[in-house]
């Protein structure tokens, strides 16, 4: 682990205690809990599985982060805890959404009013608090700003499009995804690429934390979902990216 | 095979439909035999294609039709590009269309789409479908037409063109027409010719 990454996680933790060691020794697990914190279910180990507080399991996805070619990323599978994912993904199932339909541009379905947030409340306290922002730092070595809270859902028919009108700054897509065992056949992945080459796909995985540094020049879309999904739905929580 | 230019002497005008709503678009039934039909049908499927795969559509699509050695398919293009087309085409539709024209054929398998776009491009002044397959409703692969705002905004598909093999559509291309191909289902492929007359 170089010095520059070490340096990094340290000043991003503002009342959050982090022990680590140069190198992360074998063995130590990582302490993320606020002092004086009382809410309920803002505890990184409140909502992910376990096996993501080794030091070992951190290793290993930030080693896969950092040798992914073209296009550094790393998807991080059965993140949450399963009864957490569960709950989430029939939070997700049961909420009221809104389409956005702009055919020439993109066509999907996202939960704005408060009443349809309301059950995420909690979730989206932890996706927003610092801890996160640590844990993310330390699968990567990024200083992945997380700002939003953007859940979104895409079915038969939906998609986005690459347009000219809507240039994506440069940035880290981090989502959490919940969506229903979609068929590699039936479309929906994400595909980043620059304007002379595919650089990546990234099909949808249920209960997984995907991030993608996006730099400048690569862009990104979601492929037309097909009727071989049939009722089925992919369904993510955006918390940096959108 | 039938020429374009003779349906408006006779039984042609009975078929030939022009139709203002969402966008300015003409369509014509049995422009070509059926036999004939058949025979282009096979030929395009022999053609070398190349598959699209991107964000707007997925498709196969052969090379430009001019350059094809295939008998069948020259006849067609030759008379299909023909002078008299073309003044055909400005009696009309009332666009004048001197310049080249593009002509591939599309071949859309299952799950196959070509998303909503307008076909604005230098020189593309009238787009054409002629499709050399029939499809059923359930399968798909509508041409959908959509309304627009007054600023050129797509809403909403306000008509879908089911294909009917001999049938040939076409539209002057403006910031209005706005269409797409519905994903097509099933097995048998959606063939057509398409392209665009330019100025």
């Amino acid at each position: 682990m170089s010095d520059d990454f070490l340096n990094q996680a340290r000043t991003l933790n503002q009342g959050d205690t982090v022990r680590h060691q140069e190198g992360i020794r074998k063995g130590t697990r990582f302490n993320f809990s606020s002092k004086g914190s009382s809410v309920a279910g803002t505890n990184v180990e409140d909502w992910i599985n376990p096996a993501y507080l080794r030091a070992s399991t951190i290793r290993g996805a930030r080693a896969v982060f950092a040798s992914s070619r073209p296009l550094s990323h790393v998807q991080a599978r059965n993140f949450l805890s399963e009864e957490k994912a569960d709950i989430v993904r029939s939070w997700l199932n049961c909420a009221d959404v809104e389409e956005v339909n702009i055919p020439n541009l993109h066509v999907y379905e996202r939960m704005t009013s408060r009443k349809a947030l309301a059950p995420f409340r909690s979730l989206k306290k932890w996706c927003l608090s610092n801890q996160c922002r640590t844990f993310l730092s330390l699968l990567t070595g990024l200083n992945v700003k997380v700002s939003d809270f953007f859940p979104i859902r895409f079915s038969h028919r939906q998609y986005t499009l690459l347009n000219d009108a809507t240039n994506l700054k440069p940035g880290v897509d981090v989502f959490l995804d919940f969506s229903d065992d979609i068929p590699r056949n039936g479309g929906g992945e994400l595909v980043y690429l620059t304007k002379t080459r595919e650089l990546l796909k990234v099909f949808p995985c249920r209960n997984s934390l995907t991030i993608i540094p996006r730099p400048f020049g690569v862009m990104r879309y979601r492929k037309y979902v097909n009727y071989r999904v049939g009722r089925k739905k992919i369904s993510q929580i955006w918390i940096s990216g959108w | 095979m039938m020429a374009l230019t003779c349906l408006l002497n006779f039984q042609g005008l009975a078929k030939l439909r022009e139709l203002k709503q969402p966008f300015p678009h003409i369509v014509i039934e049995q422009v070509l035999s059926a036999p004939f039909v058949r025979a282009l049908a096979k030929a395009i499927l022999g053609e070398p294609k190349k598959r699209w795969n991107t964000d707007l559509y997925q498709f196969w699509q052969t090379n430009d039709l001019a350059q094809s050695n295939h008998t069948k398919i020259k006849g067609f293009v030759r008379q299909f590009t023909s002078i008299e087309t073309k003044n055909c085409i400005k009696k009309i539709l009332g666009c004048q269309v001197l310049g080249p024209v593009d002509c591939s054929g599309f071949v859309f398998e299952d799950t196959d789409y070509l998303l909503p776009h307008d076909d604005q491009m230098p020189g593309r002044k009238v787009a054409y479908i002629l499709y050399l397959s029939t499809s059923k409703k359930k399968n798909g692969g509508a041409l959908d037409l959509f309304g627009s705002t007054p600023s050129g905004k797509p809403t909403k598909v306000k008509k879908s063109i089911t294909p009917r093999a001999g049938t040939l559509v076409l539209f002057p291309v403006s910031r209005r027409s706005i269409h797409q191909v519905a994903e097509h289902v099933g097995n048998n492929p959606r063939i057509t010719v398409g392209g665009w007359f330019n100025e």
